[in-house]
């Protein structure tokens, strides 16, 4: 029954509904359904068994001074603290724990701060299920793949093939000729044998002429045949690396576009194997569907017609183990494919681990790790080796089984074809049964191509199903259709209860609010982990907020292009990492039309011109990972002029002299000095030296704004700030002491 | 003794044991408000206890830390057993309920389909189907057949070991692990 209804009855008068809500866990713990009931008076709970009769809690709202929702691992309690005492009123897995973190916090504005009680909830179900076939979905709110994927992937090979039809259609044509001319060899030899061969003698003149004319006749059929592979070999070798050139060109653009979230978890050597073999597969696969798979499906069917027309009762017989054959493939396919999708997965975990080693080599060296990531890798290694035997040793079991099951029809021909020949040769000639023979060689080895086939196709899907895999991530940060774009900014920013977590159970930022005017500097202050480079983050829209919103210029950041928003934007992250490249190039990343003054000028500007010019190759001095080593000081110049070429009205350090000496730093602070006029500028630094030029300080604890004013402020109100200040100058006393 | 050697034992002698509480001077207790309190010989209490695990996947059972309601860390216990039995009590409920990761017993059906993988399975808390993304994100193979599932939605689901499941369950696995 209706539980909104049954609820109603129980209303008492002037009492209305306000919200039935559902949650995933029971009172005792276990997954079932629960309902959260609130009316104008108070809140209950019922749970499906105790529906009809009595609510297993009862609480008047006007004992309720707050309702929290507690993020614990795994699931969310909502917990009411009344005036004397808190309970627990409910709990819910991680799927519905955004629905009752905005019913908490309806419930507590309104008994807080008397405002009027009111729920505005999506409903969760429509986010999570598909509206067509009723699943679940993988990403809240996205699309379904199990429904997109039938009409998708069809089309999605067309939308490749599409620029090629001409030769797709070339190809086409010369695999029907191609494999017509393969059917006529055995009908020829029917007639060589049973017109020239065993009529024989009669005129000897005649027949040796009918044998020259056939024996030039198949010579001729197969060099046709040769001919006409060749050129479609060629053709399906160019078409498939064009189709694969396309499809790499859309998976790079899909990664480029991936949303830091999703870089985030997947590791780079799982993109990469992508990128390399899982196309090269797609290739393969290409080649061998032009090459073998089509011809040899023609072939078994125009086989299957001549030898029913030839002589049914046979032609039947030689059909008759097909399907066992068929089924049998197919059973085992399907088992053997989860084996080679584990063992790709081990050889990407393998080589992801190397790769991760060895990047990391100077570490393991200086803990003389060596042994034990060798012993690591040789685990990851062993796993990848195991996998492996496991799958070709299936495969090399049941494909012998199977090709000797489809030479059982073979036996039958040849038995029961020679008694025909025998007892009624009416019924059947020689030629027929060489004929019949002929066309049996013929045609068992398409039919274990077939099988062949359904393991390349195995090993194309899971390839083709990891490209889309990449390609089907909606990126994270879209862009709005009507996306404004911004030609000019003047750099005013605006936090309203800016909530964010990276993991959905971790909250990073717990409702930020915060109102940053143009040109200002604004120095964020807090303990490591606070949440501050996170707002930065959320500023450049590497990440979306997960609810309140940020306004530039009283625009929402959602609203705004993309690239524009970017362009705007100067950043210097915490690892500054350069390219493989020159300098000029580094510097000129973000406009790469620049020119060698814009180039130059950003260098004085961050205070790099002086050590770029005493490397022997000056600017066009080779960095990045095959490059000169610079110091982290070089390199944060450089990553500052970058920064600094476009002349963004926005500008973020991420502790941008975090990893300098004191000299350094004076240099990089006089180069700031100049830089910051005129722009709004959000630093972040632990050294609160470095932030003496800030107009105001934002304080950032437990993901909230703390404190918020200028230096004299903050110090007054003796608060964290001052904590802070007091902690950094005695321990620069000791430094001056020790120094 | 070398230099070295005598600085060493002076580090040990400092903090001889990181943040370990002394079991014997805890009280674990609810309030008349219903609040976890622990009081410490009676001269320190913490209101809002919260009992987290060190290593919740690997030591779940031992290694216990204490937070405050603030989340300051109060110290540590690596055995809670000589604990008193109500306090282990108080203890052993705050811990179920912050680490809700139910623990599969049955596989009931687990397909592959373009990168998410669909479930359903039994647990110690009854059947749930859910929806991953992609292996790769959402298994992790915590070793000793031991396996931690991560939903769509990051909810958490634990396999003690996959190779003493139902054959069908591991039949199932063995396409994914």
């Amino acid at each position: 029954m209706d539980i909104e209804g049954q609820v109603k009855q129980r209303l008492k008068p002037k009492e209305s509904l306000l919200l039935v809500t559902e949650t995933d866990i029971c009172r005792d713990g276990r997954f079932g359904r629960r309902w959260l009931v609130v009316t104008t008076d108070r809140m209950m709970t019922f749970s499906e068994n105790g529906l009809p009769t009595e609510p297993e809690q009862e609480i008047p709202l006007a004992d309720v001074a707050e309702v929290k929702s507690a993020c614990l691992v795994g699931q969310t309690a909502l917990e009411v603290q009344t005036d004397t005492q808190t309970l627990e009123l409910l709990r819910c897995t991680n799927s519905l724990s955004e629905k009752f973190a905005k019913v908490a916090k309806a419930l507590t504005d309104a008994c807080k701060d008397d405002k009027p009680l009111a729920f505005h909830l999506e409903d969760e179900d429509e986010k999570r299920v598909c509206p067509d076939c009723g699943k679940l979905l993988p990403e809240k709110g996205s699309f379904c793949p199990a429904c997109v994927k039938k009409h998708q992937v069809a089309a999605r090979f067309w939308k490749y093939l599409l620029p090629h039809w001409r030769k797709a259609l070339l190809v086409s044509s010369s695999i029907l000729i191609g494999t017509g001319l393969q059917l006529c060899p055995p009908y020829l030899i029917k007639i060589l044998v049973d017109d020239v061969l065993v009529v024989g003698g009669t005129a000897m003149d005649e027949g040796a002429a009918q044998l020259v004319l056939l024996v030039v006749a198949l010579a001729g059929l197969q060099l046709m045949a040769a001919l006409l592979a060749v050129l479609r070999g060629r053709l399906s070798a160019w078409m498939g690396s064009q189709i694969m050139h396309g499809v790499r060109f859309d998976f790079y653009q899909a990664v480029q576009g991936l949303s830091l979230r999703r870089h985030d978890k997947t590791q780079t050597g799982s993109i990469m194997s992508r990128l390399t073999s899982d196309t090269m597969m797609l290739n393969d696969v290409f080649i061998i569907l032009g090459f073998f798979v089509l011809p040899s499906v023609l072939q078994l069917m125009g086989i299957c017609l001549i030898l029913i027309i030839m002589n049914w009762k046979l032609g039947l017989l030689v059909l008759l183990p097909a399907p066992a054959v068929v089924l049998l493939t197919l059973w085992f396919f399907r088992r053997i494919r989860g084996y080679y999708h584990r063992w790709w997965q081990r050889r990407a975990k393998m080589s992801a681990l190397a790769n991760d080693a060895i990047a990391g080599i100077r570490i393991v060296k200086a803990f003389s790790q060596e042994p034990e990531e060798v012993q690591k890798f040789s685990v990851r290694s062993g796993d990848f080796c195991e996998a492996w035997a496991v799958a070709d040793g299936m495969w090399a079991t049941a494909m012998p089984i199977i090709s000797f099951i489809t030479t059982l029809g073979t036996y039958l021909v040849w038995y029961f074809g020679g008694l025909g020949v025998l007892n009624r040769p009416e019924t059947i000639s020689i030629g027929t049964l060489m004929a019949f023979i002929a066309y049996l060689g013929m045609f068992y080895g398409p039919l274990q191509m077939l099988t062949r086939f359904s393991d390349f196709m195995n090993r194309a899907f899971t390839a083709a199903q990891r490209l889309f895999e990449i390609m089907d991530t909606d990126q994270e940060v879209y862009e709005d259709a009507q996306a404004e774009s911004l030609d000019r900014i003047r750099g005013a920013f605006e936090f309203k209860d800016v909530h964010f977590a990276y993991e959905p159970d971790k909250p990073v930022l717990k409702g930020v609010s915060l109102k940053i005017e143009a040109g200002e500097m604004i120095g964020l202050v807090g303990r490591s982990g606070a949440g501050k480079t996170t707002i930065t983050n959320l500023l450049c829209r590497f990440y979306d907020v997960s609810d309140g919103c940020i306004m530039l210029d009283g625009v929402d950041l959602r609203k705004i292009r993309l690239r524009d928003l970017r362009r705007h934007v100067g950043i210097v992250p915490q690892d500054c990492y350069l390219f493989d490249g020159t300098v000029t190039e580094n510097i000129a990343y973000a406009r790469p039309g620049a020119t060698r003054d814009d180039v130059i000028q950003a260098a004085v500007a961050a205070n790099a011109h002086g050590f770029i010019l005493r490397f022997p190759d000056g600017y066009d001095t080779r960095v990045g990972q095959r490059g000169t080593r610079l110091s982290g000081g070089e390199k944060q110049r450089i990553a500052i002029a970058r920064a600094l070429l476009n002349d963004p009205k926005i500008l973020i350090l991420d502790e941008a002299t975090s990893s300098v000496d004191t000299e350094t730093e004076e240099l990089i602070q006089r180069a700031l000095k100049r830089l910051v006029k005129g722009r709004t500028t959000i630093a972040i630094a632990h050294r609160l030296s470095t932030l003496r030029n800030a107009d105001r300080l934002v304080v950032i604890d437990e993901g909230k704004v703390a404190e918020f004013g200028t230096h004299d402020e903050l110090l007054a109100n003796k608060g964290i700030y001052h904590k802070l200040v007091e902690m950094q100058s005695k321990l620069s006393a000791i430094r001056a002491v020790h120094g | 003794m070398s230099k070295l050697d005598h600085q060493h034992s002076l580090l040990v002698e400092q903090e001889p044991h990181y943040d370990q509480l002394e079991p014997g001077s805890l009280r674990f207790f609810r309030d008349a408000s219903g609040r976890f309190r622990l009081t410490i010989e009676a001269d320190r209490s913490y209101l809002d206890v919260k009992a987290v695990r060190v290593f919740p996947l690997t030591h779940p059972e031992r290694y216990i830390a204490f937070l405050s309601g603030k989340d300051k860390v109060i110290g540590m216990l690596i055995d809670t057993s000589v604990l008193d039995e109500a306090s282990q009590k108080l203890i052993r409920e705050d811990l179920e309920r912050r680490y809700f990761t139910p623990t599969i017993r049955r596989v009931v059906s687990l397909r592959e389909e373009y990168g998410a993988i669909y479930s359903v399975v039994e647990t110690d808390h009854g059947e749930r189907e859910f929806v991953a993304k992609g292996i790769r994100d959402t298994i992790e193979d915590l070793g000793d057949g031991e396996l931690l599932f991560a939903d769509a939605d990051g909810n958490r689901f634990r396999i003690e070991d996959w190779r003493a499941l139902d054959v069908r369950s591991r039949r199932l696995l063995e396409r994914v692990v």
